[in-house]
């Protein structure tokens, strides 16, 4: 996405003031005004469209007047879910539909607890939140220009007394104090800028004071702060905490002083940790300075340092990092555990590690890397590269995008760095833009072996200009996880294949320098493209066979 | 300037808090400046005003308040009745 994107805001209550309040270089909040929501919804030409907003927020609460016909305190149950918000959300699929090219954030809805009578009170009032936001939520995970503003969550943490003022409402159709307007500001922007921002994926991670509390050696066997109460539970919920993280597609790492023996012994065999060795896709406990760690780390999983966030509680180790990889964020914990599982949430996580969406391929990215390590024990074994690759039993794919793989293809433009042709940023409803126009075509790259199946680890985008008779490729980007096992050839080389039948003469490649695509270029270059001319490119049939010689 | 039924510092800290919230440069407000002279104050930098007012003279407007408070003297007005009946 670009800089200065543009956000228009669709709602049934006044959310002027967040527009005005957010004073941000990267984004242009348009209020579309009051009672817009629905038409701008169901309309062939809304107005988010002849402003070329590049996003748009939907923000519903039911809690207020103007969007259902009756307040939820009125409903006796979730059965009493009016046909109103049925309607609601047809319209909102038809927008999210219809406009593919368009990414659409849609707050969450959460239930005062103020009601003039407990008919909604703890139970009920639960069941209608449920049942008002899971068709928000399937909206959002069946499409991939979605993503879902949670709203309710910051009720809970503003909390209701803090939540609204009556002289807004009533006097200005603003429903939220100027606390909850700031806060839900706030909460706006850090999704936005996740849309935009390159997010972290690798959390390397200190053992001594951060994982547990007190040292672990060889020597002095006392036990360590780790357990179900206490401090313990404070180091224990840190951990929980960063597992969840793990899950959501964050590598997680260790780079530790220690003796390596009792460390490990400690993460596999401590009946309180929940960080174990099988969730670590890189562990380096040595007595080396923790830069060259990081270093060593970067090197072996393939990606870059700056995609490296350390959590250290040593200063002296911190400041060695600061000094030798400065590239790495070093954040400093609180001094006190107990504050530090509170600060991971509130504080590290949105700064580092705010994900709009989590894909397959995010849950299960630890378990991709660890096979990294068993492919390259095999490769240590393998007497030549072509017996290597044999051994490895490749299955690859290349096939048009579905509707589900859009997210995975953007998030790929998005964090692919060393085998990346331009570094362009694609999000999905570009991408879905271009290919219903028609004059661009998407591909995706799925990757399998006898050691597992990596799912979609490429992508590209190309067309083809008949009257130069070129294919021009706009996007091609690998994951690092799968590369130096010709399948970069592979992938190319089917690309090549499918538009054989246009007679092409030849192959154009939109490629820019990003400072980090050298094996991009090194692989351009490893099939005679010149890389000298401003669009590299080749003779279609030469590159043909000489990509075909090279396949695995 | 102070023809406000306010102290000085209290005219000054009004006239002050409304020239920062509207981004206006220093001393470019006075008790006298007319709200239709200045188009930066429309009615979510009033909404701005008001609030920030309350925080800053520990007071609360009523919704009346709020609604007829289009003036600098009218917020003053405003200001100094609470302030008067503590």
């Amino acid at each position: 996405m670009e800089q200065n994107a543009k956000v228009t805001i669709l709602s049934h209550v006044n959310l002027e003031p967040v527009a005005k309040f957010s004073r941000n270089d990267a984004f242009e909040l348009i209020w579309d005004g009051f009672n817009t929501l629905l038409s701008q919804l169901i309309s062939e030409k809304p107005r988010f469209k002849d402003n070329h907003s590049d996003i748009v927020w939907i923000h519903l609460d039911p809690n207020y007047p103007g969007l259902l016909e009756r307040l939820p305190w009125e409903w006796s149950d979730e059965s009493s879910i009016t046909s109103d918000w049925a309607q609601i959300i047809a319209s909102i699929e038809n927008a999210v539909r219809s406009f593919p090219g368009t990414a659409f954030l849609i707050s969450n809805v959460y239930i005062s607890p103020y009601t003039p009578a407990p008919l909604i009170s703890g139970r009920n009032r639960h069941r209608i939140e449920y049942a008002l936001n899971e068709p928000l939520h399937k909206i959002c995970s069946d499409n991939p220009n979605t993503a879902m503003l949670d709203v309710a969550g910051l009720f809970a943490r503003v909390g209701a007394n803090q939540w609204s003022d009556s002289r807004l409402w009533y006097i200005g159709g603003i429903p939220y104090s100027r606390p909850a307007l700031e806060e839900l500001r706030k909460l706006l922007l850090s999704h936005l800028e996740a849309f935009t921002r390159r997010p972290s994926k690798v959390l390397a991670l200190d053992l001594d004071n951060t994982l547990w509390g007190g040292i672990v050696d060889a020597v002095d066997t006392s036990p360590v702060e780790l357990g179900p109460s206490g401090v313990g539970l404070a180091y224990r919920t840190f951990q929980d905490i960063l597992l969840s993280l793990s899950r959501m597609g964050i590598l997680l790492t260790v780079i530790s002083k220690n003796d390596e023996d009792s460390a490990l012994d400690l993460i596999n065999n401590h009946s309180q940790m929940r960080i174990r060795a099988k969730h670590l896709a890189g562990i380096k406990i040595n007595w080396h300075p923790k830069s060259q760690s990081l270093k060593t780390l970067s090197e072996e999983l393939g990606i870059p340092l700056s995609a490296f966030v350390v959590l250290d509680d040593d200063p002296r180790e911190r400041a060695e990092i600061a000094m030798n990889c400065p590239e790495v964020p070093t954040p400093e914990l609180p001094e006190d555990p107990v504050d530090r599982p509170d600060w991971l949430l509130r504080t590290f996580i949105p700064t580092y590690f705010a994900i709009p969406r989590v894909s397959e391929e995010d849950a299960a990215r630890t378990a991709s890397y660890q096979r990294i390590r068993m492919r390259s024990a095999q490769q240590v074994q393998a007497p030549d590269e072509s017996a290597f690759l044999k051994s490895l039993q490749i299955r690859i794919e290349v096939l048009p995008p579905e509707n589900k793989d859009w997210a995975r293809l953007s998030q790929l433009s998005f964090r692919t760095n060393q085998f990346n042709l331009n570094g362009k940023h694609w999000d999905p409803p570009a991408m879905m833009a271009l290919q219903d126009s028609a004059e661009w075509s998407f591909l995706n790259l799925r990757y399998s072996d006898r050691f597992g199946d990596e799912g979609i680890v490429g992508m590209a985008a190309f067309s083809f200009d008949d009257i130069s008779d070129s294919i021009f490729i706009h996007a091609f980007c690998v994951s690092c996880r799968v590369l130096e096992k010709r399948v970069e050839h592979a992938f190319l080389h089917r690309i090549l294949l499918m538009n054989k039948d246009l007679l092409p003469q030849r192959v154009c490649f939109h490629y820019a320098d990003t400072g980090r695509n050298g094996r991009l270029r090194a692989f351009l270059s490893s099939v005679d493209i010149p890389m000298d001319g401003p669009i590299p490119f080749g003779a279609f049939h030469t590159l043909l066979s000489r990509l075909e010689r090279m396949l695995p | 300037m102070n023809a406000l039924p306010l102290t000085p510092t209290q005219s000054k800290l009004l006239c002050d808090t409304i020239a920062r919230i509207i981004e206006a440069g220093d001393d470019t407000i006075r008790a006298d400046t007319p709200r239709s002279s200045l188009p930066e104050w429309d009615s979510i930098k009033h909404m701005e005003i008001i609030l920030e007012l309350e925080n800053v003279f520990g007071v609360r407007f009523t919704s009346s308040e709020w609604i007829h408070s289009h003036e600098i003297a009218d917020l003053a007005t405003a200001i100094h009745s609470h302030l008067s009946n503590g």
